[in-house]
């Protein structure tokens, strides 16, 4: 007996008692998918970081969508339809970011040209500012902002890819931007 | 929020649900409504004084059966289109653009030897020419309970969904502008029949992307 077809049946079975409302059958099926859903996306995404994101996507999609199942089909192709397609989702989200953050880092280089004396060494606040970040945010934000490194020579540094470096840095700035903006909302 | 707290969370939510039917009845049921309105629609706006002669057409008649088999395959495809792990087949998005390509064929090989432009005709190009109003009456009641129902689903491919089923839309419509409209100028029906179908393809492609687009909401990872 084929142990796919087998693990689908019961999958299909799970999903089918959760259409009618058992919350046990439910988070077992919820469980199973969320290892089911993190694998298949692992083996396409080179980001690590972004693998959760998608996984707890897809779960979410699941639950919205659950009526759109037919137990009288395969569970399989229904669940990664739709992984696939919050996969997509995501790729093309960080493509429009990391061309967001080029800008970005195209309009920041021409301000510091632009810029009177280049300080010789970070101000206290952004050495506060980048002792908020953990270890490799604050190395890359560093290397990219403070020592003028690209996003090449990073990743070649690192050994991470570019778009991770891109990624690590945006969520550097982003964490940065909520500590920094937080007080001012809480007045 | 760890995958852990997202899965006790989503277990409290559960609710039963009704499930949907299969995409073959849903586009039955959506055929259903859509003939319906075309019927009042044409009875409304009173068929052409030739329609008996033009019956026995066989190029008539041809052009009705292309219609009818993009009307059904568009409308398969649409449906087929809003369930997850069914959007797949190559055949989804083949057969409906196969079938345009046929009627557009016939329409410009023009079997029944329609000629440019006949001197009766009316001027096509004048604003608010009665044919594009017929058609977007005859259009927009089916096109948009087929977002009403397909938004119920859950399209993957929101352009593509939306192209079929306006793509449908406009064939059933295109059915009905054949029963009431009396000019058979090619021009006049590469402008306003072949011309519509399109347009209402491309503005169901933007459509589509806008309202059955569903997004999760989301996550509060790492919050």
């Amino acid at each position: 007996m084929d142990p796919d077809s087998d693990e689908d049946r019961k999958l299909s079975a799970l999903m089918r008692r959760a259409q009618g409302g058992d919350p046990l059958a439910y988070e077992a099926l919820l469980v199973e998918a969320t290892a089911l859903v993190r694998a298949f996306v692992r083996r396409r995404l080179r980001e690590v970081d972004g693998v959760e994101d998608v996984v707890q996507e897809t779960l979410l999609s699941i639950h919205r969508d659950r009526h759109t199942y037919d137990p009288e089909r395969s569970f399989r192709p229904w669940m990664y339809a739709i992984a696939r397609h919050r996969l997509l989702d995501f790729v093309a989200k960080r493509r429009r970011r990391s061309e967001n953050e080029v800008l970005g880092d195209e309009r920041w280089e021409d301000a510091r040209a632009e810029a009177a004396p280049e300080p010789t060494g970070p101000s206290l606040f952004v050495q506060r500012a980048l002792a908020l970040l953990s270890q490799k945010q604050r190395e890359i934000i560093r290397l990219l902002k403070l020592e003028g490194w690209s996003v090449a020579e990073i990743a070649a540094k690192t050994g991470l890819s570019e778009g991770a470096v891109k990624v690590t840095a945006h969520r550097g700035y982003q964490k940065i931007r909520k500590l920094v903006v937080r007080p001012a909302h809480d007045e | 929020m760890t995958n852990d707290e997202l899965v006790r969370k989503l277990v409290r939510e559960l609710r039963p649900v009704r499930r949907l039917r299969g995409f073959e009845w849903r586009a039955l049921a959506w055929a259903a409504v859509a003939f319906g309105w075309m019927a009042f629609v044409t009875h409304a706006l009173g068929a052409r004084p030739d329609l008996p002669r033009k019956l026995g057409e066989t190029a008539f008649l041809a052009e009705g059966a292309a219609l009818l088999a993009l009307l059904v395959a568009s409308a398969r495809s649409a449906f087929r289109l809003s369930v997850p792990g069914l959007e797949r087949a190559g055949s989804t998005r083949a057969l409906p653009l196969l079938g345009l390509g046929a009627w557009m064929l016939l329409v410009i090989v023009d079997p029944s030897g329609r000629v440019a432009g006949s001197a009766s005709a009316p001027s096509f190009l004048l604003p608010g020419s009665p044919c594009a109003w017929k058609t977007i009456v005859l259009v927009f009641a089916p096109a948009l309970c087929a977002f009403f129902m397909l938004r119920r689903a859950a399209p993957l491919s929101e352009g593509w969904t939306g192209l079929f089923a306006l793509l449908a839309s406009g064939a059933l419509a295109m059915l009905g502008t054949q029963v009431v409209c009396r000019n058979d100028s090619l021009r006049h029906v590469l402008v306003f029949h072949v011309g519509a179908v399109l347009a209402a393809a491309a503005v169901g492609m933007v459509a589509g992307r806008v309202f059955l687009r569903r997004r999760p909401r989301a996550t509060t990872r790492g919050a």
